[in-house]
């Protein structure tokens, strides 16, 4: 093997292995998760809850 | 500034005052809230067998809840009243957290859903309610179309107990046309439920032309009986107009039926026809000696054979959580 030969293929190694820890670096940051904060109010009306309705089967599915 | 919510695939960049697509994650003042969070729209003591769940605590009330809003827009949905609505436009009751399993135990019940709509998008506020629900010795069901990343799906279930989740084709298209979503994210969050310990019930919603051939219910099944385990209890349910898709028919019964042989014949062990009502699409029959374990009728049970989460006839254990 001739020395740029050799030389070319170990930049290219490293480049493949420097690209492809770039890419499990932006894979992970990506999906990195923060939970949401809780609200102060709620942005629509409230009512308490009424034990009488919470004892009745749900109108809705599931 | 805007912001990035992760919580699930469609993983939304949020203006300043905006919401992301499930309307109740919003962008206030460069911090993701969810707006929702302790303010559940719907609060009721349902059966369990309406969830539906025929393996976990046969005969049993449940406190099943849920906010407004939902991470998919699936144009057949049957709760699209709630899951579709903006929360500015809707009436909630004040509950936090802590207060949950307080109103479970009044009501006499030994487990609390996170349902009706998707928990995933009130992530934080089922993931905290279920830590205080364990803490109160009461148990945690998930009704959800798992539609979410793999971190914080993971930290859910490290507090679910049992789960119902929604494979509603399996067929990317159908979740790209139909529900705004994609399929692979549904798969591996089912199997890391499965993986986690939860005990996984599943259901497909069958509805004509869509996802109802012989093709369509093959595929399905092979895969819940290759990923999920072939003792994984699968739910045919009917499909009604509703919402945005109010030109295609009831699923025949025929269609049900068909689905169930098929499912069988691919090795499932417990098959059931739900939204219908029919001589025996409710009922456990023991896969081992096939002598009928557990009689429903709708959501009420009329008898159970299941001693101690084993047949009382040939001893096989079954799949669930008995008591």
């Amino acid at each position: 093997m001739k020395r740029r030969t050799f030389i070319k293929t170990c930049l290219a190694g490293t480049a493949a292995l420097m690209a492809g820890g770039i890419m499990r670096l932006a894979r992970r940051s990506a999906r990195r998760f923060t939970r949401a904060c809780r609200p102060g109010r709620y942005p629509g009306r409230t009512v308490p809850l009424d034990t009488t309705t919470v004892s009745q089967q749900g109108p809705w599915k599931g | 500034m805007n912001v990035q919510c992760g919580l699930c695939p469609k993983e939304c960049v949020i203006a300043p005052g905006e919401s992301g697509e499930c309307r109740i994650r919003v962008n206030i003042d460069g911090k993701l809230t969810a707006v929702t969070y302790g303010f559940p729209c719907s609060v009721h003591v349902d059966p369990v067998e309406k969830k539906p769940l025929f393996h976990f605590l046969p005969g049993t009330g449940i406190l099943s809840l849920a906010t407004v809003g939902c991470n998919l827009h699936c144009k057949n949905c049957q709760n699209w009243e709630i899951s579709q609505q903006n929360p500015e436009h809707s009436t909630a009751y004040p509950l936090p957290p802590e207060e949950l399993p307080g109103v479970a135990l009044r009501q006499h019940c030994r487990s609390v859903a996170f349902t009706y709509t998707d928990p995933v998008v009130y992530y934080e506020y089922a993931l905290e309610a279920s830590q205080q629900a364990h803490a109160a010795g009461l148990k945690n069901v998930l009704v959800s179309a798992a539609y979410i990343n793999p971190v914080p799906w993971r930290a859910l279930c490290a507090h679910a107990d049992a789960a119902n989740i929604d494979l509603k084709a399996y067929s990317d298209e159908f979740y790209r046309t139909i529900c705004d979503a994609t399929l692979r994210p549904v798969l591996d969050a089912l199997v890391a439920a499965k993986g986690a310990g939860v005990m996984v019930e599943m259901t497909n919603l069958v509805i004509p032309t869509l996802n109802d051939s012989d093709n369509d219910i093959r595929q399905l099944c092979q895969w819940i009986r290759t990923y999920m385990g072939r003792e994984t209890p699968l739910h045919f349910s009917r499909f009604f107009p509703h919402y945005r898709m109010r030109n295609l028919p009831p699923t025949p019964e025929k269609t049900l039926l068909r689905a169930r042989e098929i499912a069988r014949s691919e090795g499932l062990d417990f098959v059931y026809i739900g939204n219908l009502i029919s001589e025996d699409g409710e009922n456990t029959y023991c896969p081992s000696c096939a002598r009928l374990l557990v009689k429903r009728k709708r959501y009420t049970v009329l008898a159970n054979h299941i001693k101690d989460g084993r047949c009382a006839y040939c001893d096989r254990e079954i799949y669930g959580i008995w008591q």
